[in-house]
């Protein structure tokens, strides 16, 4: 009976020790689940935010800009090179059926899936023109890419598919607005006192000025700032709603856009 | 007991040990004092193992420079910037077909670069708007984003100068007719001065008491909204004017209008 304890006693003590810290560290750690289907190199897969997969919100347009951006941050690769951290690349084989392979497990049905992978593929640049920087889908085309899934619709002669830049959009339609997904896109205003709401699309500057964007209105925060969901394009090629600059959006740089 | 006995004899079965017993008690107990030892060797490592983890994590916290040695490199700060040279550039001298979106300039030195003054870039032909250095310092890879795109079809030129503006390094390429569909870079960049040109109290807000809450409506222009009735406007207004003062800025640089919130 004297012997075992004394030999228990130092067995466990060797366990104990024997086991790493940083194992019981993981063990205790909160986990996150992101398929990684598509992502042959097998790169840490990006948890996506809560709040996005969750679908809290209660508008259908901005529901599917948050799971676009929910696809987006399981699919893409990281990081890039010469892009502020962390950016991801999204060109490698099988990029195209792990989008669509989220947004199914997020509820969208085939046909809505092929129309947005049909107008996404139509949306890549070139990401900084650095060589192996891969490619990622830039403002305009995001915004494309969300009425593609919303409105279940592809045309490829829709408005926002055949405009170069973003800022075409107010040099050709802050007048009388435009058509895209089946749906007339009406001019609110520009700057301070428009009443936005989330879901209407925000573009500022025109083309040609080197400073013109497009995104969608993800919260409005108070009289004159939001939060957009944008792409970054070649910036780091992210979809988000939090800017590296920690800054929100001024309202009255943009024009703004509702679908009647 | 054994009468026989010697009186200072110990008494076995009480498990006292005397010199004259140790050999039996290594005999006996070897197992457990073998592990025991072990163990005590084993615990001594992982404490010396966590205070070696503890102090690494503390420097990379306070410097993102940090290298995974426990001696923390000197700051910006401390450094003087040597003379160096340009090993290699992004895009390369003579690159053709480069994007003309928010490209990032990429270069790396010989000796780390210490702070962001140590180093300029001059465009010719210049840019429409700036470049951003969005490295770390010190550091050996400089990356500095064009905000607002380049020219399409254009031939560049970039000098990299030393502090004292002497021309270290001159390089060429030229863009493609791709421009980027946007350029988000940028507009991070002007929304934020928007706020810190003209709602320099933006970043303290929302701001709310019992009796009322602060938000711009305009450029330096605050609404005050009155929660309820029976407010002194004229005590809120030099309560409010007191707040602005204690955040820096002049309360005679903005316009305040009241609204009743109830």
């Amino acid at each position: 009976m004297k012997k075992v304890p004394a030999s228990l006693l130092s067995i466990l003590t060797i366990t104990l020790l024997l086991v790493p810290p940083a194992a019981l560290a993981q063990a205790t750690a909160t986990s996150c689940v992101v398929s990684k289907v598509g992502n042959p190199a097998g790169n840490a897969p990006q948890c996506a935010s809560t709040s996005v997969t969750g679908g809290t919100s209660s508008n259908a347009f901005v529901k599917t800009a948050e799971d676009i951006k929910a696809a987006y941050d399981a699919c893409g690769k990281s990081p890039i090179d010469g892009t502020p951290s962390p950016g991801l690349t999204f060109e490698y084989p099988g990029l195209e059926t792990c989008l669509a392979n989220t947004l199914k497990s997020l509820g969208y049905k085939d046909d809505q899936v092929n129309n947005f992978i049909t107008r996404q593929g139509n949306s890549l640049v070139s990401h900084s023109g650095q060589t192996g920087s891969g490619q990622c889908t830039e403002c305009l085309g995001y915004v494309g890419e969300v009425i593609a899934l919303w409105s279940n619709m592809s045309d490829p002669n829709q408005t926002l598919n055949t405009l170069p830049t973003a800022g075409s959009v107010n040099d050709l339609y802050s007048s009388s607005g435009f058509e895209a997904g089946g749906k007339h896109w009406v001019p609110l205003g520009t700057g301070l006192g428009v009443a936005i709401q989330p879901g209407d699309i925000a573009v500022a500057g025109s083309a040609g000025c080197g400073c013109d964007h497009i995104g969608i209105v993800h919260e409005v925060i108070d009289d004159i700032s939001m939060n957009l969901i944008e792409s970054n394009g070649g910036y780091d090629c992210r979809v988000t709603t939090v800017r590296a600059n920690g800054s929100t959006s001024a309202r009255e740089r943009y024009t703004y856009y509702r679908a009647e | 007991m054994d009468d026989n006995a010697h009186p200072l004899t110990p008494i076995n079965n009480l498990n006292t040990v005397t010199p004259t017993d140790r050999p039996n008690f290594f005999k006996r107990y070897w197992l457990q004092l073998t592990l025991l030892i072990i163990a005590g060797i084993l615990s001594l490592s992982v404490i010396i193992l966590v205070i070696t983890q503890n102090r690494t994590s503390n420097n990379s916290t306070s410097s993102p420079t940090t290298t995974a040695t426990n001696i923390p490199l000197p700051t910006s700060n401390q450094l003087v910037q040597q003379p160096f040279k340009i090993l290699s550039t992004s895009p390369k001298d003579q690159e053709k077909n480069v994007f003309a979106g928010e490209l990032v300039i990429s270069l790396t030195t010989d000796v780390p670069i210490v702070a962001s003054s140590s180093l300029s870039l001059e465009f010719t032909p210049p840019l429409k708007y700036y470049t951003k250095f969005i490295s770390s310092f010190p550091t050996k890879t400089v990356m500095a984003q064009v905000l607002g795109g380049l020219d399409t079809n254009t031939r560049y030129s970039i000098a990299a100068k030393d502090k004292t503006g002497k021309k270290i390094y001159i390089w060429s390429f030229t863009t493609s007719s791709d421009v980027g569909q946007g350029h988000s870079a940028l507009n991070s960049e002007l929304d934020k001065q928007t706020f810190e040109t003209y709602y320099p109290l933006e970043k303290y807000f929302p701001y709310s008491t019992n009796d009322y809450s602060l938000g711009y409506v305009d450029h330096f222009k605050v609404k005050i909204t009155l929660k309820h009735p029976g407010l002194n406007e004229d005590t809120i207004l030099n309560e409010v004017k007191a707040w602005v003062k204690s955040k820096g800025v002049d309360p005679s640089t903005h316009q305040f209008i009241f609204v009743k919130g109830y």
